[in-house]
This record gives structure tokens, C-alpha cells and sequence, in this order.
């Protein structure tokens, strides 16, 4: 409610016109980086925690346009293999969904891949995904080349970004491109709603799914 | 109340038995009679009608109750009317829950929610709650919103048991949606719609809770046991399993999670769904402060799902399913997909899948090793409640310790404080023994000799000592001395005390008195006069005083001579001292004892009677030097000097005493006189010992106030001796005054 009531407040909604409220997600493996990327992104912190941040799982973010505010509501998700078969559950109904990886890592590549093809399978077909390499400050130590991710992602329609949380490279820049290729019809906010009550009652079977899906 | 209503009760056995008294039991469905009695009974009761209908052969077939068809038919009626009243029973009971089941509906309908909200006290709340909120929208919408509710509600009561709980559900949600669309009609300012759904969703719920929370028709309930048995199975699984950071042993973070547990608890308790959701995000944030404190930043959701089935394992709240499922049927669906709430309860959803389905693999742990925890062969070792456990006797553990270090340090210092305190009562009494040895070493000699020899001077060794000195006795064949001796001997008698000294003294003196009688016959007749003095000890160690004084002054060449003085002096420091103790008393010898200088005092204040006769050697030597020079002038030997001592000194003494008193008492200021002893001393010796005794006799000389009280009545004693003695001693006394 707080968290809901604190973001809308920045944009003045009444005069800076329509409020598209979307919800985000964060894929990804475990360590690589999706909390951090967050953290950047909406309090401008990295590693210098504030008090006031206590947890980096739930978190918005308002971003303006030319004549609409967009207000991303992150949802983390844990990226440890044992919860994968729980991640429907939070996809589900996600407008957008940045799918991390580790620039220094070609198995957190490789999952990448792996969310990349569940979404597109499983998550509602308007899904805006983006493919996000992180740790780009690290390039040192780079085990996935750019080109490679910018040709897998140019292939099936991702829009790609090497960001850095450490450096705050492409941070903003990757949520405004979502932000941007999001529809901002009133459709788009309308068709989140009644999804939401079909999803509702599938919610009962999800587990079900997801535990099949795993196995 | 019980003795009363028991036989009311009671059934005897004669009831239960057959109407007819056979032995069987009778039934009530058989009108009380057994099962035999009841067919006989039956069977007479149809045969008139049977008789009409059927056939007479199959009566005599039915009567004679052996026969098997007739048996046979009889059961298949009975069966057959069991059945049917089986089935009026099924149709009564249906027909009764039905009629039930309508007049719950109708009441429910008749009533209406206006009444039931005056009978909620939750209801009431809410409306207070509201009541602001409310105030402010416009009676149209108010209007509307109290017709939908008011719909929802009937429509919700009185088909709550025909519809399928999703149909219920629909309703719900589509009630919601017509609710904001209207208000969206109304343009009407986004916070108070959202306000305006709470209260809608808040009052409807808490309205049709009974109806809607885990309704009869839906498996809610055998989930939630399914559930929490499962949970109850894997109380096994630790943060560790789980991959879950929580330091379980930080004292904060376990209170945190207790304080989760009990928030995760309190949702079942909450009514409406926007609230059972919100104790959901309280267990939540409380989380992730508790990650905060392990993790040591922002958590993620990386290490808050793990948390999160942690804590619903180990809180295994209750009905969690039907909760969850009540939550996802009647919180607003907008709501549920999206903010916090939507996110922490999309999350609990995800842990209690996770629970659901966990497997060995999902916890990476070995097949057979998870299968053995499940079945509760193996426990693992580091459990939650052990650690807790552990924690806590460990904490506990830590506390002990620290009181018993600090009881330790006391302890120590207790102890410290006890050795100091040993050491310094040990310096104490080593001090005073060293201080008593330097006084006892100091006084040893008098001290020793002091109560030993005085307690076996007053009883038996003096007499067989005192023989010896008797010595004189010895001398008694020269006749002039006898009665002196005689005189001794009853001194002796009289003053045990102060022969040891003299016996002491007089031993060589005695010798060396005859021996130096051998030579001198007038020393022999002088010989009487020592002992007489000694009899007078005041008078005798004036008398060696004086004569060794005045011997050195006379002969410095020997050093015998100077020896026996010494010794004379030394015994009769120890005769005078003899005398102190015995005389005065234990205080004045403990008084005098301290120090060695006092020592040389004491002889003279002790002597005080004597220091009469000490200082009296002073005045004699004055007059003596004369007489022993011309004593020493008569014998040129050696032995005239031993001889002087006693008998010369007697002799002048003697001499003297006569010439003396009258002298001296002519000569009445004794200050002159002892002006003329210090002033002689200077003049004549050349020798230490002279000089020494000068010192002394000046020693003497300062204490004289002390001798006083003492010398009186030693002087008193000595008056009873002898008088003609007592006068220079006297005179002494007079002179130290």
C-alpha cells in the first residue's frame, strides 16, 4: 500500500497524464546481479545501503516518457535452481521481464537462454523481455561475448543490453527501452486486470503445473 | 444431579428382553418381542388376512415356521421392510436438512444484512472504521454500493451451499470489478476508490465469513491437515537444507523470527482477506529485516524464499491452504496481482508449492538419505530446535561462565586480599617476635635467669646453693665474722631472693677471698664485711662499684683485676636485677626490661633501693680512693686487688660508714658531694671502664626521680637489716633526690 501510494506521488499523475502501471520481473541465476541491477536502478545505491533499504525482492519505480509515467513494480524472484519450477507463479501476468546474466559466466548465459525460451512459452504473449549482461565492469574477465548475446537476442526478439550495476552503465537506459516498448494503451493496464482474475483461479492448479514442468 | 437422572435412564435387562419372557432380547423395532416371537406374533396377526389372499397351502407352508421357503419368504419381507424404512429415514433426514437448510436461507435472506451488521461488533468496527471514507462519497454512490452489497450478500447466503466456491469466487471478483467500474463512472478520485474497495471487501467478507472461509463444499479442509502433516514431516529440514542465511544463533534475528512466526500465525485469525494479506506482509518485512541483520544489505529473492518456507515449516501455521485459498477467491484480484501484497503473498503461495512438492532433489540431499528423514528413521543433527536448543544452553552456557569469572576474580581477590592481609598478621608477629627476641635477647639473661632461678631460688636448689656460699662457713672458724654469718644464713632465710646474685658473686669472691685470705689475714677479717654486704646487697655492689672503679683508677696494668670487675659488674647487674623483680614486683622488672640501655638504667632505678648502694659506690669510691690506696699501698701483689674489692671495700665501707655518716651528714648538701664525684671522675681515670662507669653512675644519676618509690621501701626493707648499712644508703638516696 505504502509502496504503492509513495512512487505515484513524484510524477503528479493528474497533470503528466495517463499512469501505466506494470509489473516486471527479474530472471536470472543466483550472484548474478538482479538484486544489485534493482538497487541501482531504483535508489541509485550500490553496496551503500541505506537504513531505509531493507529489502531489494519488492521494489517500484516510476519512469517518465514524453506524456505517460511508467511505474515498474519489480518483482525479484529467487534465482536458485530449486525454485525454478516456482517461477510461473511470479511471470504470471508480468507485462515485462528482464532476464539476467553474468557477462563472467556462460552457464548464468545458458540460463538465460533457458528463461528466455519458458517465457515465451509459458507468460502472456505480450511480455516485453529484455536480456540484460551484467557485471559489464568486469569485461577483464568476460566469458560471454557481446556479439554472441546480441545475435541470440536479435533472434528471438530480446532487447539486449551489457549493463553494470557497479558502474550504473545501461542501468536506466535498459528500463527506459522496456518503458518505452511497453503499450501504454489503456488496453494494455485493462487487459492486466481481467487477466488477473483468470489467473486467479488457475493459481489453485499452478503448482500442479509447475511441479510437472520441473519433473 | 446424576444419582437422580441415572435411573431415569437405566435400562434393565427385563426391558430389553423379549415381551413374550423368553430369554431372548427383544427390539423395539419388533415391538419389544425377540425375532421368534415377533414373526409368531406376525405371523397370527396376518394369517386372518393372509388367509384371504393367500392360499391356504402356502399358510400351512408359511405356519410351520421349519420350512425353508416359508423362512426364506419371511426374511426377503423383512429385508424388504427394512429398505423401505431405510428410505423413509434417508427422504425424513433430507427433507429435515433441506427445510433446515431453507430456513437458514430464509432467515438469512429474511433478515437482510441491515440487522446482522447490528449485531456484529466486527461489523460495526469496520463501519467505523470507514466511517470518514463513507461520509465523503456521494449518496448516489453510497447508494449503489450499499444495493451491491446488500445483492452480494443474499445472493451469497442463500446460494452459498448450491454454488461450486469458483462460482462463489466469480461472483465475488465481478462484484468488486462492477464496484470500481461504477465509481469510475462516477469519477471518482482514485485513493478514495481504493478506499471505498476496502471498505466493500472489508464488510462483505467479514459478513459472509462463515459462508466463505472454508466452506463445506470444497476439500479446504482435508488440504489443510494434508499440509500441515507434510510440514509436520519435514520438521526436519534446517536453514542449511534450504540454503537460508538466517543466523539462528544471533539473538536478534531469533526474535525476529519468532515475531514472523507469530504474524504468519496471526492471519488466520484476521477475517477479511485484505487484512489476512497484510499479516502476510508483516511476516515479510519482518523477513527481511532479519535477513537485513544476517545478509548484511537488502536482501533479494534469493535469500528471502528461502526464508520464507523456513519460517512456514517452522511456524506451520494453521488452515494455511484454506487461508491462501480464501485469499485468492475474495481479495480483490487487483490487489492480489500486484504491490507488495500481491508480491509477499505470491511468494507464500510459492513456499507452500515448494512445500509441497519438495523432494530430495529440490533440497539437494541424496534420495535415500531424504527418504530416511521423511519417514523420521534418521534426525538430522542440526535441526532448528536443536540449534535453538543449543543456542540457548550455550547462551546460558556464556552467562555461567562470565558470573564465574567474576566470582572468580573475586574469589581471587578475596584471596589476594587474605594472603596480604597473612603476610602482613605474619611481618606483624615476626616483627613482635623479633622485637620480643631483640628485647628477650636483650633481657634474655636477666629474663631467663629471673623467674627460673627465682622460682628455684625461693624453694629448694638456694639451700643446697646456699651451702657453698656458706663458704664463709668456711671463714666462720676466723672467728670475728661468725655472728655475720649467722646473720647471712638468716638473711638467706628471710630474703631468698637476693642470695642467687650474691650467692653468685660471692662464690669468687669468696675464693678468691680465701685465697686472698691465705695471704692477708685482716682481708680474711674483712671477708665477714662482704658478706655482711652481701647480706646488704646494697652495700656490696656499691662496694665492687667503688672498688673496681677505683681499682683500675689505682692499677690500670691488670686486666685481671679489670675482668673481675667487669664480672663484678656484670653479676651484679644481674644481682640488682635479681633484686628489682623479687623485691618490687613483675611490673617494675617488665618496665625496666625494653631496652639495654634502660638495662644499665634499671640496675640503677631498679636498684633504686640499691641505686642508693649503686650511686652510694659514687660517694664511697670518694671517700674509698683514700682507704684503697692505702689498702693497695699495704699489698703490692696482684691478689690485693680482688682483696680490696671486698674486704677493702667493707673495710672502708665499714671504715668509712662510721667516719662517713658523720662526715657526710656534716657535710649535709650531698650535691656537693656528687659534685665531687663528677668532678673526680674526670680528673683521675685514664681508663674506659672508669669512664663507663662515670657514664653510668651519670645515668644513674639522670633517673634518679624513678628509684624513688621503690627505694623506699627497699630502703625500709634494709632499715630492717640493718641500720648502720641503711645510712649510706640513705645518703645516697638523699643524694639522688
Amino acid at each position: 500500500m505504502a509502496n504503492r501510494g509513495g512512487p505515484a506521488q513524484r510524477p503528479n499523475p493528474q497533470t503528466q497524464g495517463k499512469i501505466c502501471q506494470f509489473k516486471l520481473v527479474l530472471l536470472g541465476e543466483s550472484a548474478v546481479g538482479k538484486s544489485s541491477l534493482v538497487l541501482r536502478f531504483v535508489k541509485g545505491q550500490f553496496h551503500e545501503y541505506q537504513e531505509s533499504t531493507i529489502g531489494a525482492a519488492f521494489l517500484t519505480q516510476t519512469v517518465c516518457l514524453e506524456d505517460t509515467t511508467v511505474k515498474f513494480e519489480i518483482w525479484d524472484t529467487a534465482g536458485q535452481e530449486r525454485y525454478h519450477s516456482l517461477a510461473p507463479m511470479y511471470y504470471r501476468g508480468a507485462q515485462a521481464a528482464i532476464i539476467v546474466y553474468d557477462i563472467t559466466n556462460m552457464d548464468s548465459f545458458g540460463r538465460a537462454k533457458v528463461w528466455v525460451k519458458e517465457l515465451q512459452r509459458q507468460a502472456s504473449p505480450n511480455i516485453v523481455i529484455a536480456l540484460a549482461g551484467n557485471k559489464a565492469d568486469l569485461a577483464n574477465s568476460r566469458a560471454v561475448e557481446c556479439e554472441e548475446a546480441q545475435t541470440y537476442a536479435d533472434e528471438n526478439g530480446l532487447l539486449f543490453m551489457e549493463t553494470s550495476a557497479k558502474t550504473a552503465k545501461n542501468v536506466n537506459e535498459i528500463f527506459l527501452a522496456i518503458a518505452k516498448k511497453l503499450p501504454k494503451n489503456e488496453q494494455a493496464s485493462g487487459a492486466g486486470s481481467t487477466n488477473q482474475g483468470r489467473r486467479l483461479q488457475e493459481l489453485d492448479g499452478s503448482p500442479k503445473a509447475a511441479g510437472n514442468c520441473c519433473k | 444431579m446424576f444419582t437422580k437422572k441415572n435411573p431415569a435412564l437405566r435400562i434393565d435387562e427385563a426391558d430389553l428382553k423379549c415381551k413374550n419372557g423368553c430369554d431372548f432380547f427383544g427390539n423395539p423395532e419388533w415391538d419389544g418381542y425377540c425375532s421368534h416371537c415377533y414373526y409368531k406374533e406376525r405371523d397370527q396377526k396376518k394369517s386372518p388376512s393372509r388367509g384371504e389372499s393367500a392360499s391356504r397351502g402356502s399358510q400351512d407352508k408359511d405356519s410351520p415356521l421349519p420350512i425353508t421357503m416359508a423362512k426364506r419368504f419371511s426374511k426377503f419381507e423383512e429385508k424388504k421392510q427394512q429398505q423401505r424404512q431405510q428410505q423413509e429415514k434417508r427422504n425424513k433426514f433430507s427433507k429435515l436438512a433441506s427445510s433446515l437448510r431453507k430456513s437458514t436461507s430464509i432467515r438469512d435472506s429474511g433478515r437482510l444484512p441491515e440487522p446482522w451488521l447490528e449485531q456484529s461488533p466486527e461489523v460495526e468496527r469496520i463501519k467505523q472504521e470507514y466511517a470518514s471514507q463513507l461520509s465523503s462519497i456521494s449518496p448516489e454512490v453510497s447508494q449503489y454500493m450499499n444495493k451491491y452489497i446488500q445483492a452480494l450478500c443474499r445472493t451469497v447466503c442463500s446460494d452459498a451451499n448450491n454454488m461450486s466456491i469458483d462460482e462463489l469466487s466469480e461472483k465475488v471478483q465481478k462484484f468488486y470489478q462492477n464496484l470500481s467500474k461504477c465509481m469510475d463512472a462516477q469519477n471518482i478520485n482514485q485513493e478514495l476508490k481504493e478506499q471505498v474497495l476496502d471498505y466493500c471487501e472489508k464488510f462483505t467478507m467479514t459478513i459472509l465469513y462463515r459462508n466463505l472461509f472454508c466452506p463445506a463444499t470444497t476439500t479446504d479442509e482435508e488440504k489443510d491437515l494434508a499440509i500441515q502433516k507434510r510440514i509436520r514431516q519435514l520438521s526436519w529440514v534446517n536453514a542449511k537444507h534450504l540454503d537460508c542465511r538466517i543466523n539462528e544463533t544471533n539473538k536478534e534475528v531469533r526474535d525476529l523470527v519468532y515475531t514472523s512466526f507469530t504474524d504468519l500465525l496471526g492471519m488466520d485469525s484476521e477475517k477479511a482477506p485484505q487484512d489476512k494479506l497484510q499479516a502476510v506482509v508483516k511476516c515479510c518485512r519482518n523477513i527481511f529485516l532479519l535477513l537485513q541483520s544476517s545478509v548484511g544489505g537488502p536482501a533479494s529473492a534469493d535469500e528471502f524464499l528461502p526464508a520464507l518456507i523456513f519460517i512456514v515449516l517452522k511456524a506451520n501455521p494453521a488452515r494455511l491452504k484454506s487461508n491462501i485459498h480464501f485469499i485468492t477467491r475474495f481479495c480483490n484480484a487487483s490487489r492480489l496481482m500486484t504491490g507488495e501484497g500481491g508480491y509477499y503473498f505470491t511468494n507464500l503461495c510459492c513456499a507452500v508449492s515448494f512445500i509441497e512438492n519438495m523432494t530430495a532433489q529440490s533440497l539437494s540431499l541424496p534420495e535415500d538419505e531424504f527418504e530416511q528423514y521423511m519417514s523420521g528413521e534418521v534426525v538430522p543433527t542440526s535441526t532448528w530446535d536443536s540449534s535453538v536448543m543449543m543456542y540457548e544452553g550455550i547462551s546460558l552456557m556464556y552467562e555461567h561462565l562470565v558470573a564465574l569469572d567474576d566470582m572468580h576474580k573475586r574469589a581471587d581477590s578475596v584471596l589476594e586480599n587474605t594472603d596480604v592481609l597473612m603476610n602482613k598478621m605474619k611481618d606483624l608477629s615476626h616483627q613482635i617476635k623479633i622485637r620480643v627476641d631483640d628485647i628477650l635477647a636483650k633481657t634474655q639473661i636477666n629474663l631467663s635467669t629471673e623467674k627460673v632461678p627465682t622460682d628455684i631460688d625461693t624453694e629448694n636448689p638456694l639451700l643446697e646453693l646456699l651451702p657453698p656460699p656458706i663458704a664463709p662457713m668456711v671463714v666462720a672458724p676466723v672467728t670475728q665474722n661468725t655472728p655475720e654469718s649467722g646473720k647471712l644464713n638468716s638473711l638467706s632465710e628471710k630474703k631468698s631472693l637476693i642470695l642467687p646474685g650474691i650467692t653468685k658473686y660471692a662464690f669468687p669472691s669468696d675464693s678468691e677471698l680465701d685465697a686472698l685470705g691465705a695471704d692477708r689475714t685482716p682481708g680474711d677479717g674483712a671477708l665477714p664485711l662482704p658478706m655482711s654486704d652481701s647480706q646488704e646487697f646494697l652495700l656490696t655492689p656499691s662496694s665492687t662499684y667503688g672498688f673496681s672503679a677505683l681499682d683500675e683508677l689505682a692499677t690500670p696494668d691488670e686486666l685481671c683485676a679489670a675482668q673481675a670487675s667487669l664480672n663484678f659488674v656484670q653479676g651484679l647487674s644481674a644481682v640488682n636485677y635479681d633484686i628489682d623483680i623479687s623485691d618490687t614486683s613483675a611490673d617494675s622488672s617488665a618496665g625496666v626490661s625494653p631496652h639495654p640501655s634502660i638495662l644499665s638504667v634499671s640496675e640503677n632505678k631498679d636498684g633504686s633501693p640499691e641505686t642508693a648502694s649503686v650511686p652510694a659506690t659514687d660517694p664511697h669510691p670518694d671517700p674509698d680512693p683514700a682507704s684503697l690506696l692505702d689498702t693497695s699501698e699495704s699489698p703490692t701483689s696482684k691478689l690485693l686487688l680482688p682483696s680490696p674489692m671486698k674486704p677493702v671495700a667493707p673495710e672502708p665501707c665499714s671504715g668509712l660508714d662510721k667516719e662517713s655518716f658523720p662526715e657526710e651528714q656534716s657535710s649535709t648538701p650531698v650535691h656537693s658531694q656528687g659534685k665531687l664525684i663528677s668532678q673526680k671522675p674526670p680528673e683521675v681515670p685514664t681508663n674506659a671502664t672508669s669512664s663507663n662507669y662515670e657514664s653510668f653512675t651519670a645515668q644513674g644519676w639522670k633517673i634518679q626521680s624513678i628509684p624513688c618509690d621503690t627505694g623506699t621501701s627497699d630502703l625500709n626493707n634494709t632499715n630492717r637489716t640493718k641500720k648502720p648499712k641503711d645510712d649510706p644508703g640513705k645518703l645516697m638516696y638523699c643524694d639522688l633526690d
